[in-house]
């Protein structure tokens, strides 16, 4: 094995020294402005053909490096016209472009900034990416814009039902993606359980979701990466935009600090629906609550032309009061400092260091007597320190380490009064230290041929001071303990460590068709622990230890890309097969807050899934939108379920179909409507009955798990914007959005299950439990200046 | 404590939109398995062990008896004590068999050929100081009448696990939701005190309560937390459907589930008195 991966490293030496040698290296440089005099700051230069290309720096100034030959030159902004210009490189070249204002049709000019064909000639594939835009056109959840239910408009991304925390994508668990803000982790995606994102979207610039062919650079999670960017505020101008909402309002400021240098970006959102019931006459409904709020500050300083460092921040709220019984709060933290420098025109890095934290306390307060409040905290520190050097206009290589040292606190609990039955409880500190290097080489072989190889490597220490324990029992059942043995400060426990190799390669059969295909493993070293069908806030976080080994998923894909008219309709087609290695499950009457042993109620086993995901998506025009078709199978293997025989996950949805339009009518008028179908999610049925002490219970005689599909879930959802008149000379725009969320009111089922008549028990029933049992409809106002 | 904690979200979750529906689903009727209802406590006998046939979930009939059993308990000192079936499919043990705190019983059946055997033990008996009852006016779900509370010390010391079974006018309150089960895992060598009984289901005055504490071993707390997790099992956060465990087995185990249930054993307390006024104190 090890031979293998040494005689990997020579190859990727040889190809990279061959191709460092080959050809001499000249410059093209110059400037970009607008109208024949303000400087165009941010504008792209590509090479067509080739993923080569740079910005413009604040001045409007552009330089880049390139082997000699003839090319394509392609100069776009957001916003403008693009330009294209052949050019021949045998010496240094100055060249200047003026770019004319395209003002009338945003979503034209969001298409035009990207007329290339990208999706074709790009090595990268599974990836769903969607136009900050394009998400605030789709009709929302009671007008709340959301990012991650956005995402599951398309293919590969599915949830065990609405209103669940987190989303999964392609067989795996809502804790195997890594989502990233600026390069933050954040552990829960979800407010409310899950009917609303943590990500304010006017807040957000940019969202990919990578499911598959992941660079070498990216790593932690097994399943996917969800990079989420924040909004780089404007850099010449103070501007405002906000919008009041139906759940929540929200308010965004960007001012420049230093003008053309430096900028800052605020971004606050709250829910009010607490604050009508403080109105409430029953005295009882003033003492409960529910709200959420979060907080975005960015802040960007291009220091020079080969500096550029920002900082960014984010912190999130839920909160549950039912009168004086109980509370329950949760919340993201997430800070990252990231620093671009270009040491020169080949070498190029960037540094980040990020703290995120994600914790909940609940308890019952201290005006009751058996009072007490429980909490757990997952921490990380994330470094990484990643590096791309262009070493011609074929080839690069991108290389770098990165290291996240967590820290789990899995449960404290303390009485609030000495009135209380409870006697606090602390558990042992979990730690962890994860570190990775990287290396990958992307190489334009031929104008055909695209190829992408890297290998990175994980490790991971599960350190002390801490207590290991082992158990002892049958596979498949609660495990007792058998020893423990104390480990002190930083010693290592446990080490394991992955070779994660990745490879992407690109076949062109045209300017617009390609074929692609990629293989990735990934590990992970941090698991989530959530023994009810849906996931809960106040789920348990451990790290690998001595007993649970890390997660492995490897997959391939396989690919089709065809645009048809320039850009103006997509079409994808993509099959993938994966397999996940050491995934946990539980035995029942699981407890895991405040249980030291709980390691010994864990069950394990593998995963796999496969499927085909099929998109088509039209462009341009007054109608744009989507379809998307996804067919799949996500299956488990765990000891001591279902015979140890695969079954279904509960997330496991055959069909998936969902289709978006939006309908441009005229410059005040935009209309969108959006219908998902969705086999419904796997669950057991009972088969069978007995009764224990005058309780019927029920029973599955095979001991199956997961053997039937509920009713299919279907919705349709409608929206309308009604731009407000605009006044060219005032700067304030302003719409209305106006909303219905499953028109047709369907009672779609959450789930099933059975019970015995309340008044006879002897009699038994099914029961479905729907989430939204009517339409919901909504009204958002935004405004801009 | 878990229970309590997804209750509230799904109260308040549920408030806003959810809706339940009962349905009309198909089900495949299973195999047929053997199942066992026993228990023994420190209380005067006879105990019974009940066995009878699994039947369809949706199947509403009488549960058929299985007959013809040879079952006997044997204590922790050798002593055999053989079971009567006096009805069809319901075994007992004879009127001076008396359980034992401290120690421990095995059952043991020949059903049709075949041996199974199931232990259990009765642990020191935890007792009751005192249930307080006291009246209180409706309030969001909860109507208006009297509402339990528990007072009583849990002996120093991990491991005793309470079951408490509340009677109203000598009739078990034996629904799903009527399930309480406890350990002292949080709680050890504290004083238990306002531990409210009755959640949605007050009593009225003139009511007789009897409360029943139950030290039952750690294996039967989780039989009763499984149980109560399958039979009350809805809202989002429900738990995957699965078997209860069980504690009997086939001493010639064979491939697949082939028998269901639980022979338990306990120490019981009891305190019973009548409500009357505003509030007062059962000891």
């Amino acid at each position: 094995m090890k031979k293998g991966w040494m005689g990997l490293l020579c190859l990727i030496l040889t190809i990279i020294s061959q191709s460092l040698f080959a050809q001499s290296i000249f410059t093209i440089s110059g400037k970009v402005t607008s109208a024949g005099q303000e400087e165009l700051v941010g504008a792209t230069i590509k090479v067509r053909g080739t993923r080569q290309g740079t910005a413009t720096n604040p001045k409007g100034e552009f330089s880049l490096a390139l082997t000699e030959g003839d090319y394509l030159l392609v100069i776009s902004s957001i916003g403008y016209a693009p330009i294209e210009k052949q050019i021949k490189l045998d010496r240094n070249i100055n060249l200047n472009f003026d770019l004319t204002e395209k003002t009338e049709n945003l979503e034209e000019v969001v298409v035009e900034g990207k007329k290339e064909n990208d999706n074709i000639i790009s090595g990268d594939m599974s990836v769903n990416q969607l136009e900050i835009q394009t998400i605030k056109n789709i009709p929302a959840l009671l007008g709340e814009v959301d990012i991650v239910r956005s995402l599951q408009l398309l293919p590969g991304v599915t949830t065990v039902g609405e209103g669940a925390t987190g989303f999964n994508v392609r067989g795996g668990g809502i804790d195997q993606n890594l989502v990233l803000m600026d390069g933050a982790p954040i552990y829960n995606s979800s407010h409310v359980l899950g009917f609303f994102s943590v990500f304010n979207p006017d807040a957000v610039s940019n969202v990919a979701l990578l499911k598959g062919g992941i660079s070498s650079q990216y790593g932690g999670r097994i399943a996917s990466i969800l990079d989420v960017g924040m909004h780089e505020a404007n850099k010449d101008q103070f501007a405002m935009s906000g919008g009041i909402g139906t759940v929540s309002s929200r308010l965004t400021m960007e001012a420049p600090i230093t003008k053309g240098k430096s900028s800052i970006m605020l971004a606050g959102r709250r829910s009010y629906a607490d604050l009508f019931l403080k109105l409430s006459s029953d005295p009882d409904m003033r003492k409960n609550g529910a709200f959420f709020y979060d907080l975005n500050g960015k802040m960007d300083f291009d220091i020079n032309e080969k500096n550029k460092v920002s900082l960014s921040g984010y912190y999130g709220k839920d909160s549950f009061k039912f009168g004086d019984d109980f509370y329950n709060n949760w919340g993201n933290a997430a800070s990252s400092l990231k620093w671009k420098h270009i040491f020169n025109d080949r070498l190029f890095g960037e540094i980040t260091l990020a703290y995120s934290d994600y914790g909940y306390k609940l308890g019952v307060p201290d005006v009751n007597t058996n009072n007490f409040e429980a909490k757990a905290m997952i921490k990380n520190y994330v470094g990484n320190a990643n590096f791309s050097y262009f070493i011609n206009h074929r080839n690069s290589l991108n290389f770098g380490i990165n290291s996240t040292l967590y820290e789990v606190n899995p449960g404290e609990l303390r009485p609030l009064t000495e009135t209380s039955v409870f006697n606090p409880l602390t558990m042992d500190l979990q730690k962890g230290f994860e570190y990775a290097g990287f290396i990958e080489h992307e190489s334009e072989l031929s104008d055909k041929i695209f190829l992408r190889y890297g290998l990175r490597i994980s490790s991971y220490d599960y350190l002390g001071p801490n207590t290991a324990y082992e158990y002892s029992g049958n596979p498949g059942e609660r495990k007792d303990i058998e020893n423990e043995k104390k480990f002190g400060k930083s010693e290592s426990i446990q080490n394991y460590y992955n070779f994660e190799p990745r490879f992407s390669l690109r076949y062109a059969l045209n300017e617009s068709t390609s074929l692609k295909f990629s293989y990735n493993r990934l590990a992970q070293y941090i698991h989530l622990l959530s023994p009810t069908l849906a996931s809960t806030p106040t789920d348990t976080w451990t790290l690998s230890t001595n007993n649970i080994k890390p997660q492995v998923a490897d997959q391939v894909a396989v690919g089709y890309f065809k645009n048809l008219k320039g850009k103006a309709y997509e079409l994808s087609t993509e099959v993938y097969y994966k397999t996940l290695d050491n995934q946990v499950d539980f035995v029942g009457g699981t407890e895991f807050l405040l249980n030291k042993y709980y390691e010994g109620d864990l069950l394990f086993g593998d995963g796999r899934a496969y499927g085909a995901e099929f998109l088509f998506k039209k462009n341009v025009g007054r109608l744009t939108g989507w379809v998307s078709y996804t067919l799949s199978k996500s299956e488990k293997k765990i000891e001591g379920i279902n015979n140890g025989n695969y079954y279904p996950a509960k997330y496991d949805r055959t069909h998936n179909l969902s289709s978006t339009a939006i309908y441009q009518l005229n410059n005040r008028w935009k209309f969108a409507a959006n219908f998902s179908y969705l086999t419904g999610v796997s669950t057991t049925f009972p088969d069978g009955r007995f009764e224990y002490q005058g309780i019927t219970v029920p029973i599955n005689t095979n001991d199956s798990r997961n053997n039937y599909k509920i009713t299919p879930y279907h919705r349709l959802d409608l929206s309308a914007t009604l731009q407000g008149k605009r006044n060219p000379l005032r700067k304030y725009q302003s719409e209305w959005v106006f909303a219905i969320y499953n028109v047709y009111s369907r009672r779609n089922a959450y789930s099933i299950y059975f019970r015995q008549n309340e008044d006879n028990p002897r009699n038994t029933e099914a029961v479905r439990l729907s989430i939204f049992g009517s339409m919901l409809p909504s009204v958002t106002y935004n405004f801009k200046f | 404590m878990e229970n309590l904690k997804y209750i509230i979200y799904s109260l308040v979750l549920g408030s806003f939109f959810s809706c339940e529906d009962v349905i009309d689903v198909k089900l495949e009727e299973g195999r047929t398995l053997l199942a066992v209802d026993g228990w023994i406590d420190d209380q005067p006998g006879p105990y019974t062990v009940t066995l009878t046939q699994t039947q369809g979930y949706f199947d509403n009939s009488e549960f058929a008896p299985v007959t013809g059993g040879v079952l006997k308990i044997i204590d922790g000192d050798g002593n055999v004590e053989n079971l009567t079936e006096n009805q069809p499919g319901k075994y007992q043990t004879s009127p001076e068999f008396l359980g034992q705190v401290g120690k421990s019983y095995r059952l043991e059946m020949l059903v049709n050929g075949e041996e199974y055997y199931a232990e259990t033990a009765i642990q020191r008996q935890v007792v009751i100081d005192s249930i307080t009852y006291e009246y209180k006016e409706k309030s969001g779900d909860d109507n208006s009448g009297y509402y339990l509370n528990y007072f009583g010390w849990d002996p120093e010391g991990i491991g005793d696990n309470y079951r408490l079974k509340l009677y109203r006018n000598g009739q078990l309150l034996n629904q799903p939701k009527n399930l309480i089960y406890e350990t002292d895992e949080w709680i050890d060598g504290n004083y238990i005190h306002d531990l409210q009984l009755n959640w949605d289901d007050p009593f009225q005055e003139g009511d007789s309560v009897m409360v029943e504490g139950l030290n039952i071993t750690k294996d039967a707390y989780y039989f009763f937390a499984e149980l109560s997790e399958q039979t009350d099992n809805g809202g989002m956060f429900a738990v995957p459907p699965s078997n209860v465990r069980t504690n009997i087995f086939n001493k010639n185990p064979k491939p697949g589930l082939e028998v269901v249930g639980y022979f338990g054993g306990s120490s019981n307390y009891a305190v019973k008195g009548v409500i009357s006024g505003e509030k007062g104190v059962i000891k």
